[in-house]
């Protein structure tokens, strides 16, 4: 590549990482998990193309199956940790309630965790899919 | 011919719900069978998201397309209905799911066979 | 006790959601975990499943409020009768389908493979359970898009031919889903809700509405598409044959299955029979298509050669029984209920065994099996009875779904389909006595090893219990009668 694309990429990328973590837990809120995912996994296809390196599989799927379990986990542990009393993904059943005595605020803690859930398993998924689809053109 | 031309965003919806329809199914080439169905689905999205503008009821003294996630004194502005707008969000994503593993298949396809076209395809099975 | 059933519809969800990932992580350092992790969530599954039947059976329906959000505006689990029995439907072919995948998917798919195809399998699974225990429309369409996109990947894992297979099943079943969508779309307009149930109390309103009768006939058009109904079976056959001889298993029963009950659900809990005695159009043609599509599906079936493909014309044929069940009022609710069993039933073993043919001796072709039933008598054992049983000998199987329907004509007084159901027994009494002529009559062989033992009993199983399906329904008419009750068919 160009010295003037790996420049301005290099100038970029922290941008781009930022801009992603905020929309993945910066708002007030539940929701943003799927596209600040969608722009972290940009930056690093973005990455991958100025400088050609590539991720190690064995990341991209750990990371993918992290975020799973912490969003699917976190639901199931609201109903063991309330002793079946609470319902799946009842966030305000969680096991901060010793600590954060407000319900609605236990919740928007426990709703930002299971954005950072969604937001690894999507950039991880992205930039596989990307890696495959790159890896399979090369093949021939 | 304001009331039909009103409604635009529903004539752009069936216009392209036809296009991607027809791309599904009748064309020869499979990637461009993928690209009809991309508009096929996005097709319904803007059906959503056209649902999802309840109208102004103002005139006639309701209270029109409130946001349940918003404080009782702001009712006097007017959003539009959010849900639709979600299912659109996981719409997409399912969309975007299709859209990847349809690309690989053909990949593999065209690896295998050298052609994507259905007629030349459907001998080989 | 009770509060603790209640969690287990959506922890029977979860568990195989969180194994199926768990199996991707294994596989940085094991390819063997896929299986023995499969077998155990898949039969903690079926625990649950029956656990959850018995305890509706005799607590009543479970609701559940996903988040504690209250319906309508939180997503709703509501688990009745006819869903517990579909959720024990679905867990128990899974289970019997993985027990069966063990040599099947050493033997078809390499080695470094095998990671990935029990995750897809686990999400299947999972994907079939959520359709089984939703009481939300769009919920159900994520459930059934979780299942087929699982579904495309485990078909096209056979490679070659099957990628050919896989993607038109994709574009197919894709149009499908997205036409499930504009349906959806279209009774959010009309009803603004999302919620089965309290969509039905609107919509019950305003049965006289363009935007709901469309949408009806989206939905319909959907999930034909989804379930091979005869115009729009053109993807099965294929899917069918070229893929995996487990895949081919799960999902000839218990993914066909989840297909024919959402439409169910949408037909009895959405729409309700009183939108179709307004409207007898919509039900008239909803039976002749199906009408069509029984034959059809038989004389097609008796043209193939294959049989794997013979099987999957079958299915389409089988389908249709559903559909036109579900036209049929209350004798029909019974008849559409118990195919949805015997049907899954009488086609594992069949498949199972078409699967261990294809394993043993590479044959795919009806004629090649000559002389088999000496040979490996077991195994054709299973087929046989499993073939009696589609023809529909009393008191097998398919004879209690053909009383069911012979009494729904006789009460609705349709005697046309009492004639189409004559025909389609006897056209599959042609083309299943033609595999088993061959199988007992031509040929000689040498006996050979059967099958192997993880693939021979659970297909023994299923045929055994298809023959005698008949007598075990005679004891549970009463499971049937509470299925039409929560329903609200009278």
């Amino acid at each position: 590549m160009s010295v003037v694309v790996t420049t301005v990429v290099r100038f970029i990328l922290p941008f781009m990482q930022l801009y992603g973590f905020y929309v993945l837990t910066g708002t007030e809120g539940p929701g943003g998990g799927f596209q600040g995912g969608v722009i972290l996994a940009s930056s690093f296809i973005l990455y991958a193309i100025t400088f050609g390196e590539g991720v190690d599989g064995r990341w991209v799927k750990a990371f993918k199956s992290l975020g799973l379990w912490i969003y699917a986990g976190v639901g199931v542990l609201a109903v063991f940790y309330s002793l079946f009393n609470a319902e799946f993904l009842n966030y305000s059943a969680t096991f901060l309630s010793i600590m954060v005595p407000h319900t609605v605020a236990r919740g928007v803690i426990i709703a930002d965790v299971i954005e950072v859930g969604i937001g690894m398993a999507v950039c991880a998924s992205f930039v596989s899919m990307f890696f495959d689809v790159v890896a399979r053109g090369e093949e021939k | 011919m304001i009331d039909i031309l009103g409604y635009y965003n529903y004539w752009g919806f069936v216009i392209l719900l036809s296009i991607g329809l027809y791309g599904a199914l009748a064309c020869e080439n499979y990637f461009k069978k993928m690209v009809g169905l991309s508009i096929f689905q996005t097709a319904i999205f803007l059906l959503f998201i056209s649902i999802a503008d309840v109208g102004d009821f103002a005139t006639l003294g309701l209270k029109s397309g409130t946001a349940p996630i918003f404080w009782e004194e702001l009712h006097d502005y007017r959003y539009v209905n959010p849900v639709p707008h979600v299912l659109v969000l996981t719409g997409i994503v399912v969309a975007a799911a299709t859209l990847a593993l349809g690309l690989a298949l053909i990949i593999r396809i065209y690896r295998d066979y050298g052609t994507l076209n259905e007629e030349e395809l459907r001998w080989k099975l | 006790m009770e509060a603790v059933i209640e969690h287990f519809p959506v922890l029977a969800v979860a568990i195989s959601l969180l194994s199926s990932f768990t199996i991707l992580v294994t596989s940085i350092y094991t390819k063997r975990a896929g299986y023995p992790i499969s077998l155990a969530v898949t039969f903690i599954q079926l625990v649950m499943a029956v656990l959850i039947l018995i305890g509706v059976l005799t607590d009543g329906t479970i609701n559940y409020w996903l988040g504690g959000w209250r319906p309508p505006w939180g997503i709703e689990y509501r688990v009745d009768v006819l869903g517990a029995y579909v959720l024990v439907i679905v867990a128990l072919f899974s289970f019997f389908s993985t027990v069966y995948a063990k040599r099947v998917v050493e033997e078809e798919i390499e080695s470094s493979k095998h990671p990935y195809f029990y995750t897809l399998w686990m999400l299947l699974v999972s994907g079939m359970v959520g359709v089984a225990v939703t009481g939300d429309l769009f919920n159900l369409f994520v459930f059934l898009e979780i299942s087929s996109l699982a579904t495309y990947a485990l078909i096209a894992m056979a490679g070659r031919k099957a990628l050919i297979a896989s993607f038109n099943y994709l574009v197919l079943g894709a149009v499908g889903i997205s036409f499930y969508l504009l349906g959806t779309a279209f009774l959010y307009a009309a009803t603004g809700t999302l919620n089965m149930y309290d969509a039905r109390v609107l919509v019950s309103l305003l049965y006289s509405s363009k935007i709901v009768q469309l949408s009806f006939v989206f939905y319909f058009i959907g999930l034909a598409m989804k379930m091979a109904l005869f115009p729009f079976h053109i993807w099965q056959p294929n899917a069918y044959e070229y893929s995996p001889s487990a895949v081919t298993v799960i999902i000839s029963t218990a993914l066909a299955k989840i297909n024919a009950y959402a439409l169910f659900r949408i037909i009895y809990s959405v729409y309700t029979i009183k939108f179709f005695q307004n409207y007898g159009i919509i039900l008239d043609a909803t039976a002749f298509v199906a009408s069509v599509g029984i034959i059809a599906g038989s004389l097609f079936a008796i043209m193939e050669k294959s049989l794997k493909k013979m099987l999957a014309y079958s299915s389409v044929a089988n389908v249709g029984y559903i559909v036109l069940a579900l036209t049929l009022g209350k004798w029909g609710v019974y008849a559409a209920a118990s195919h949805l069993l015997n049907h899954s039933l009488m086609k594992a073993a069949l498949f199972m065994v078409a699967g261990g043919f294809i394993y043993r001796l590479g044959a795919r072709n009806i004629d090649d099996l000559e002389g088999l039933g000496r040979a490996m008598p077991l195994s054709s054992a299973a087929f046989a009875m499993a073939a009696v049983s589609m023809i529909g000998i009393p008191p097998s199987a398919g004879f209690v779904t053909k009383l069911f329907i012979l009494l729904a004509s006789l009460d609705t007084g349709r005697f046309v389909f009492i004639a189409v159901m004559i025909a389609s027994s006897l056209l599959s009494l042609v083309y299943f006595w033609r595999v088993i002529e061959i199988l007992y009559m031509k040929g000689h062989r040498e006996r050979m090893d059967e099958i192997p033992a993880s693939m021979l009993y659970p297909a023994l199983l299923m045929g055994i219990l298809s023959i005698s399906a008949g007598i075990l329904w005679f004891f549970n008419v009463d499971m049937l009668q509470q299925i039409a009750l929560a329903l609200e068919v009278k």
